[in-house]
This record gives structure tokens, C-alpha cells and sequence, in this order.
């Protein structure tokens, strides 16, 4: 592919261009194409109500990629922001049932402060030792929250979310209501989802969201170069947690119920299975992932019989483990560069590459690529 | 030792006493080290004199066990490493340390972003013109620019040696260690690296670890000779050419 | 509260500390060797109660022999899995044999819940050892006497054999060094395999062992990965007797706080290793 290079981006450009492409900078960035996607697949998808779970999954996911694809950090405690989103939403409505947003702005903010505070003891250590930790934090307060029985119903978890009319100022309510039927439902989290995906987006792409890649690659290197890394790893970690409470209010509302399990270590391996299936480091292989998980588990929970009993843990673990063997990059990672070596196209940032993967794509190298990829 | 005369200026950085032992290892005793403006300074020394550690105490990335330096009259022995790094001291590393799996262009421009006050979670990178000019700034200086976008696990050993000095460089350091940047080099690799060393020299206070004697003859000023984590000699090349202790030290006798 | 009843929950939790030990040592070896963090461990000491339970009361096997049979075929079954599924790894990223290892977990626990099904299953003590001491108000089981020796004989057998013999200077050398190991022309994955079987089979051997105090369900392994690891934290990170002291530490933590307030013994392990990260975040005996 020829190339233009120009040394300083176009005034009219906000993203440095260097394709010489002409397409206006928004429409190139894989977070567009991804929510016409998701936009669309309502109406390909028949069951609605699996399609907005794949949403909420979607996010979920996506929140837990932001730490492994973007950090380098391996989470395996992100139920506990979800759980608490979840939590903190239905209890506030359930208290108070003041409008949608105040409970799930509660949500967050509730999961967001239990990032700050487990993150900031997680952080001490790296790498293996940081995903123990945030495992052991997740049993802790997957327990607290089981025995404290009179505010979160315990093992029997929060039933009965009220949901309340949305008020629009100036337009009137839509009744939210509505939201258990699966049109109302999917728009509305949708609209959720793809504006979380521009903030997301809009973070990966910033300096800070450069910062964090670096630290990732080496943070050793990081730091001489004087960025404080423990306190960027930190608030990348709040974020990612914020988005997981997100994820987890959303499903408060569209559930009206929120089980224990949401804050087990089983919901947090999810989306480590989700994300890594799909392909870690983008913003299409989360949903994939979670297009891929929730389906196969609606599938095997009503074919049980035909499946020989095996519950769908094992097909998700067995196809997990395939993926860590054969297709690190995941489903969408690996199609990627299948179809890059095709167009003999340019090599972008592989956040799950090994040194292999660049040599291999070194022969059809022609130049460009930019810090940070969808 | 040369009778050096007593330098007007303010040193860059100066060590007094500087000592770091790991438990019955002795890697620096008693250091008194002054990197003065104007001159390339080299640190050279057998296997194990203590060179990098050298460079690890003045980067903060181990603090020393005794002794005191000064940066620009400031203290920093203790300093963490991010503090001495945006105080001013950028390194290169002996082991290529570089991020891999970005490209060469965000190697640089990362580094040279790491001037900015605050980190905007905000704007785009790439909307930071200052930080991207400085970049291809450079890229240029160094020789990359046609390499811009390849990862930089693509690069050569040779090339990735040069983006990791450039690395350090971005940054806009008032004093630049470079550890044996031409480490692992070709003659005609070592070559360039040196004109460019040189250039850089006459900018930044550079203060240069090496093994190779045809470097370090040809384009320092003055020279450190570590040994067992004492200084040995200090002095310009032919001075430290011509020293005994040193020669006795080198088994070659070839400096 | 009286004192006999505080002796007892302390000996208590020194019996299941010395199990949590014996997890941890295992996850050390493996992870000092081969970097490899092992999720599945705790899978693999629920693998070693149900495959005595199948050698005790399916094959009619007794007791004693099934304390020699479980570590040596879960042993096994550690060796095949280095082969096949981790040895791959080892060139790639760091995290990708933990993730792998995670995956694994699941599946050893769906595979033995389909043959057991889900719910718990009674293990019984060999008969001689079902009784308990019993001096005054006292109460102590004789299995949890015997089940503490044995987890002390375990760990001095391990730990001379660390010290005094070959294979065991060629493991200590090679937590050190990998590299330096194959230049010495030892076989390194003959001796990454034979670690691995060694450090899994140890896991199955600490399940048969604990089995005979606990309900067997097939998960009961998850949160056993999770205490061991914690074990390693607290104790620190790459120390023999660290594994011992943490284990011990934790264990009697879990039993004492259980006297007093049952639903938050666990959450006081956790809050244990919060402290220690706190306090002091290379473990009680760690070193780096």
C-alpha cells in the first residue's frame, strides 16, 4: 500500500492520518463500524433478550480488555465491579427509586470506589501476583456480601428492582417499563454501550491511554522516563472497574434482580474467557467473545442431553484452552491478521503479539501503523 | 591520578563517597564522580567494575547505600526513578529496552511526551503537535525516520540500539547516560553510532559506558576508570592511555 | 470460652494450615521452575480425594495403599498434562500458561462433577484412626493427628530431598538459573516434567489426605488454589519455610476467627494478606 507520510497531522485531522486515506477521521475508527454492528444485529439476532445480554456482556468484557489488552494487567476479580454496579443500583432503587440514571450513576460511582481501594493494594505487586490478588479480593467481598443477608437478600440475592419512568426534560417520560420488552431493552442499552465505547475509545487513544501502552510493554522503561506508573495503573484500573459497575447496572435494571453469583470469581473468569476467546487488545473481539460465550451457553443448557450431560463450563473451558493454545490472539485477532497478510497491509499494534507473530508479519511490511488500534 | 584543574563551573551531576553494596558484593565504594558541561565524558572499566550500578544509583533505580550526589546542585540520592527521570537524567540500557510492540514513531513520541505536565486522558496523542515535532526531531537525529511505522520488534539489533538511545534522548534530558550503546554492534554499526554519540555530545552532557576502546578514545573528552567499584584514573584519553595502573588493569596493554 | 476449646480450634488450624503448607510448597516448585503459575492446583488436590475415593471404596483397595497409588496416578496425570497442554506455552507470553491452567480448572471440575455428580461425598477414615483423644473436656480427632505427622513428614522428605540430592540440586539450581541448567547438558524438559509431576502429585496427595475431614464436591478445590496462593503471598514469595510459616499462620487464623464469628473466617485469610501486602509486601519470609 503506498504510503503518504506527513510529518505533522493536517490541521482538519483531530487523529494523525497517515493512510492518505480520505475518510473523515470518525468513520475510521473501529468504534463506529463496531456500533453499526451492534446496531444491526438486532435485527439478526432472533432472541432479543440473548442479544442484549451479549451487550451487557459485551461491555463487561470490554471493561476487563482495557486492564489486559491495554495495561497488561490480568484481572481476575472484575465481578466485584460489575456485582457492585449491580448491587448499587437495585438498592438504590429499591430505597429511593429516584430516576434510572441517579441509581446507576450510584452504581458506578460504587464500583468505582472499591477499584480505587483494591486497586491501590493489588498494584503493590505485577504480574501473577496481581492476578491472585484481585481473585482473593473478589472472594472477600463475594462473602461480606453473602453474609450480610438483611441488605443484599445473601445467597437469595436482590430480588424485585423497581424500574421507574425515564424523564426526559422537555420530551416527557418514556416508560421504562418498557425496558422488559426486548426492543425498548436493546436500544436502550445499546445507547449505553456504544457511548461507553466512545469514552472508552476516546481513552485508549489520549496521552494517558498512550502512557498506558508503554507501561505495558515495558514499565521499567516507563518509569525512566519519568511517568508515575502506580498511579496511571491505578486510575486505568478505576476506569476499567467503572465501566464493569456499568455493565453490572445495566443488568440490575433490565434483570430487576441481581444474583450472588454476579460478584463470584466463576462471573470474573468469565470475562477473562470472554476476552481472551474473542481476541484481547481490540474493541470487536470483547463482543465476540461474549456473542460466542452466551450463546453457547443458551445452546448447551437446552441440549444438555444431546451433549452427554457435560454442563457448558466444559465446552466454554475446553474452547478456552484451545484459544490459549492455537489462537492466542482470539477469534478476532487471529482473523485480523488472515486477512491483513491477504491485502499485504501494514502491521499494527499486536497487543497480544509474540516476538514470532511481528517476524512473521515482517515480510509484507510497507510502513504505517499507529499507537493504538480498535 | 591527573592533576585536573579546579573546574569554574558548577558540575551537572557529582557523587561524593557513593557507595551501593548488594549484601557482600561491593559494587561502588567511595565514588567521587563530577560530569562537567562541555565535555563527553566515558565511565570505562573491566567486567564488573560497577558501571551500571553506577548508573542505577544516579537513575534512582537503586538508591545507594551511602554517599551523596547532587544534580544541578539539587540532591537526589533516594529519589525514586520517576522523580530523578523528570528532574532531568534520561539513560539508555546496556539490555535493549524498548517497548516492542509499539511502533518506532510512539517509542520516541511516548518519550517525548513524558515532558508534559499532566497526562491528558482526554485529546488525542496525536493532537499534541509540540510532543509529535519533537518526535520526528528526533527520529531524524538519530536516523529512524524511515522506520517510523514498523513495530519496533521489527528493527534490527543495531536499529533497536539507536531507538533506544533516541528513547532517552526525546525526553529532552539535562544529562543523557548511555550504557555501551554499541553494544552487540558491527564495526560499521559502532561507527555511526559513534558520529552520532559525538553530535549528541555537543548538546546534551552525555556521560558514556563502554567496552570498546576505539570509542571511547576517539570521541570523549574525559575519561572514568572504575575498577572493583573504586575510580581507578580519571583524565583525558591520552592521559589515561599513558597511566600504568591502568594498563595493568587491561591486560591487552592496547588502549 | 475455655481454654480446652481454643487448644483445640488452634491444633485445628494447624492441621489444615499444614495442608494449606503442602498446596503452597507445591505451587512454589512449580512456579520457581517453570514460571508457571498453576490456576488448576487446587483441581488437582480434588482430583487426589476422588481418585482415593475410587481407589478406597470402588476398588476396595484399604486406605494405606491408596495414600501410595493417588500421587503417583495424579502424579501422572500432571505429567501427560506438561506435555500436551502447557509445554506449548513456555515460549509465549507470561500470563498464558496461567490462563490456561484457569481454563483446566474448570474442566477437571465439570469432568468430575459428570462421573460424581455435584453433590458432596463422604470420605471415610480408615478404621483405627476414626476415634478421637479424649482427655477431660478435650476432643481431637486421631485422623487430624495423623493427617498433621504425615503433612510433617512430607515436608522434611521434601525439603531433604531439595537439599541433599541431585535431582533435588539440579531443582534448586534450576528455580535459580534455566538457563545454566541446559548448558550442564541436563535434560530440561525431563526435569520441567518430572517438577511438575512432582508438584502435582504432592497436590493429589494433600487431597486424599484431607479428604477423609471434609464433604468431597467437586469444586471444593477453587477456593483451596485460592488459600494456597494466599499462603505463598503471606509466607513469601520463592521460600521453603515460608510456604510452612504462612500456611500454619493462615490456618490458625481461619480457625480461631471461625470461633468467633464462623461467616467471616475466610474474609479474615484475605484481610491477613491485605495487611502483609501492606505491611510488608515481600511475604513473612520472602525475599525479593
Amino acid at each position: 500500500m503506498a504510503e503518504t507520510v506527513r510529518p505533522v497531522p493536517r490541521t482538519t485531522d483531530r487523529t494523525a492520518d497517515r493512510s492518505g486515506r480520505q475518510l473523515p477521521g470518525f468513520l475510521r475508527r473501529p468504534v463506529f463500524w463496531l456500533a453499526v454492528a451492534l446496531t444491526l444485529a438486532y435485527f439478526v439476532v432472533p432472541e432479543k433478550g440473548l442479544a442484549t445480554q451479549i451487550l451487557v456482556f459485551g461491555l463487561y468484557a470490554t471493561s476487563f480488555n482495557l486492564l489486559l489488552g491495554y495495561a497488561g494487567l490480568l484481572s481476575f476479580g472484575h465481578a466485584t465491579y460489575f456485582g457492585l454496579g449491580a448491587y448499587g443500583t437495585g438498592l438504590v432503587m429499591k430505597w429511593w427509586n429516584p430516576h434510572v440514571l441517579v441509581a446507576m450513576t450510584a452504581g458506578v460511582v460504587l464500583a468505582s470506589v472499591a477499584a480505587v481501594i483494591i486497586g491501590w493494594f493489588c498494584l503493590r505487586r505485577r504480574q501473577v501476583y496481581f492476578s491472585m490478588l484481585t481473585l482473593a479480593f473478589t472472594q472477600m467481598v463475594f462473602f461480606v456480601f453473602q453474609q450480610s443477608r438483611d441488605i443484599t437478600g445473601g445467597d437469595d440475592g436482590l430480588r424485585n428492582i423497581p424500574i421507574a419512568d425515564f424523564d426526559v426534560p422537555f420530551f416527557g417520560s418514556i416508560p421504562l417499563e418498557g425496558l422488559r420488552h426486548p426492543e425498548n431493552r436493546y436500544f436502550f442499552v445499546l445507547i449505553v454501550v456504544v457511548l461507553s465505547l466512545i469514552l472508552i475509545q476516546r481513552i485508549v487513544d489520549s496521552p494517558f491511554g498512550r502512557v498506558l501502552q508503554s507501561i505495558r510493554e515495558s514499565e521499567e522503561r516507563a518509569k525512566a522516563l519519568g511517568y508515575p506508573t502506580d498511579r496511571i495503573l491505578l486510575l486505568a484500573f478505576v476506569f476499567s472497574g467503572a465501566f464493569a459497575g456499568l455493565a453490572g447496572a445495566l443488568w440490575a435494571l433490565l434483570a430487576g434482580f441481581v444474583g450472588l453469583e454476579t460478584l463470584s470469581w466463576l462471573w470474573a473468569g468469565d470475562a477473562v474467557l470472554m476476552t481472551i476467546v474473542g481476541g484481547a487488545g481490540s474493541f470487536v473481539g470483547p463482543f465476540i467473545g461474549a456473542a460466542v460465550f452466551q450463546s453457547l451457553r443458551e445452546y448447551v443448557s437446552r441440549h444438555e442431553a444431546l451433549l452427554f450431560g457435560m454442563g457448558w463450563q466444559f465446552y466454554t473451558g475446553v474452547i478456552f484452552m484451545a484459544c490459549v493454545l492455537f489462537f492466542p490472539d482470539g477469534i478476532w485477532g487471529t482473523l485480523k491478521q488472515k486477512l491483513r497478510r491477504r491485502a499485504g497491509s501494514r502491521p499494527r499494534v499486536q497487543t497480544t503479539a509474540t516476538v514470532e507473530d511481528a517476524q512473521r508479519a515482517a515480510p509484507t511490511v510497507s510502513g504505517g501503523g499507529d499507537g493504538g488500534e480498535g | 591520578m591527573s592533576a585536573a584543574p579546579e573546574p569554574a563551573v558548577e558540575p551537572i551531576l557529582r557523587t561524593e563517597r557513593l557507595t551501593r553494596h548488594y549484601g557482600g558484593v561491593r559494587a561502588l565504594t567511595d565514588v567521587d564522580f563530577r560530569v562537567e558541561p562541555g565535555r563527553l565524558h566515558a565511565v570505562i572499566g573491566p567486567n564488573g567494575a560497577g558501571k551500571s550500578t553506577l548508573f542505577h544509583v544516579i537513575t534512582g533505580r537503586v538508591g545507594p547505600t551511602s554517599g551523596r550526589i547532587w544534580f544541578r546542585g539539587r540532591e537526589i540520592g533516594g529519589l525514586s526513578q520517576s522523580k530523578v527521570a523528570r528532574l532531568g537524567i534520561a539513560r539508555s540500557y546496556q539490555v535493549t529496552t524498548i517497548f516492542l510492540n509499539l511502533t518506532v514513531f510512539e517509542n520516541v513520541r511516548i518519550a517525548a511526551q513524558s515532558r508534559e505536565t499532566h497526562v491528558n486522558f482526554w485529546r488525542p496523542a496525536d493532537s499534541l503537535r509540540a510532543v509529535v515535532a519533537r518526535a520526528e526531531a528526533i527520529l531524524e537525529t538519530i536516523g529512524l525516520q524511515e522506520k517510523r511505522h514498523l513495530l519496533a520488534s521489527q528493527l534490527s539489533h543495531g536499529e533497536q540500539r539507536h531507538l533506544d538511545m533516541a528513547i532517552a534522548l526525546a525526553s529532552d534530558p539535562g544529562l543523557l547516560l548511555l550504557d555501551e550503546p554499541t553494544a552487540g554492534m558491527s564495526p560499521l554499526e559502532t561507527e555511526q553510532t559513534m558520529h552520532v554519540i559525538h553530535d549528541l555530545g555537543r548538546r546534551v552532557p552525555t556521560v558514556l559506558v563502554e567496552h570498546k576502546m576505539n570509542v571511547v578514545m576517539q570521541i570523549s573528552d574525559w575519561i572514568t576508570v572504575l575498577h572493583f567499584g573504586r575510580v581507578l584514573a580519571e583524565g583525558t584519553p591520552d592521559e589515561v592511555r599513558g597511566n600504568s595502573q591502568v594498563q595493568e588493569v587491561y591486560l591487552e596493554g592496547s588502549i | 470460652m475455655n481454654e480446652t476449646l481454643i487448644l483445640t480450634q488452634i491444633l485445628t488450624g494447624i492441621v489444615g494450615g499444614l495442608v494449606f503448607a503442602l498446596l503452597a510448597l507445591g505451587l512454589n516448585l512449580i512456579f520457581g521452575f517453570m514460571g508457571v503459575v498453576n490456576f488448576a492446583h487446587g483441581s488437582f488436590y480434588m482430583v487426589g480425594a476422588y481418585v482415593g475415593l475410587v481407589v478406597v471404596g470402588r476398588l476396595g483397595a484399604g486406605f494405606w495403599p491408596a495414600l501410595v497409588i493417588v500421587p503417583i496416578v495424579v502424579g501422572l496425570l500432571g505429567a501427560v498434562v506438561e506435555r500436551t497442554l502447557i509445554r506449548p506455552l513456555y515460549t509465549r507470553k507470561e500470563y498464558e500458561p496461567l490462563l490456561l491452567t484457569f481454563g483446566l480448572a474448570f474442566v477437571l471440575i465439570e469432568i468430575v462433577k459428570f462421573f460424581f455428580g455435584k453433590f458432596g461425598l463422604a470420605f471415610n477414615a480408615p478404621a483405627g484412626l476414626n476415634d478421637a483423644l479424649i482427655s477431660g473436656t478435650f476432643f481431637f480427632p486421631k485422623y487430624q493427628v495423623f493427617l498433621a505427622l504425615a503433612a510433617v513428614a512430607i515436608i522434611a522428605a521434601l525439603w531433604l530431598v531439595l537439599e541433599k540430592t541431585d535431582i533435588g540440586l539440579i531443582i534448586r539450581a534450576g528455580t535459580q538459573d534455566s538457563i545454566m541448567i541446559r548448558a550442564l547438558g541436563i535434560d530440561f524438559d525431563r526435569t520441567r516434567a518430572l517438577v511438575f509431576a512432582i508438584g502435582i502429585g504432592l497436590a493429589g496427595l494433600a487431597g486424599v489426605l484431607h479428604a477423609p475431614t471434609r464433604e468431597l464436591s467437586a469444586d471444593m478445590g477453587l477456593l483451596m488454589t485460592i488459600f494456597a496462593f494466599v499462603t505463598v503471598v503471606v509466607g513469601g514469595m520463592g521460600s521453603y519455610w515460608g510456604a510452612v510459616v504462612g500456611g500454619l499462620l493462615i490456618g490458625i487464623v481461619y480457625s480461631l476467627v471461625s470461633l468467633f464469628a464462623q461467616q467471616f473466617a475466610q474474609v479474615a485469610v484475605f484481610a491477613l494478606m491485605a495487611l502483609i501486602l501492606l505491611v510488608r509486601p515481600r511475604g513473612l519470609l520472602g525475599t525479593a
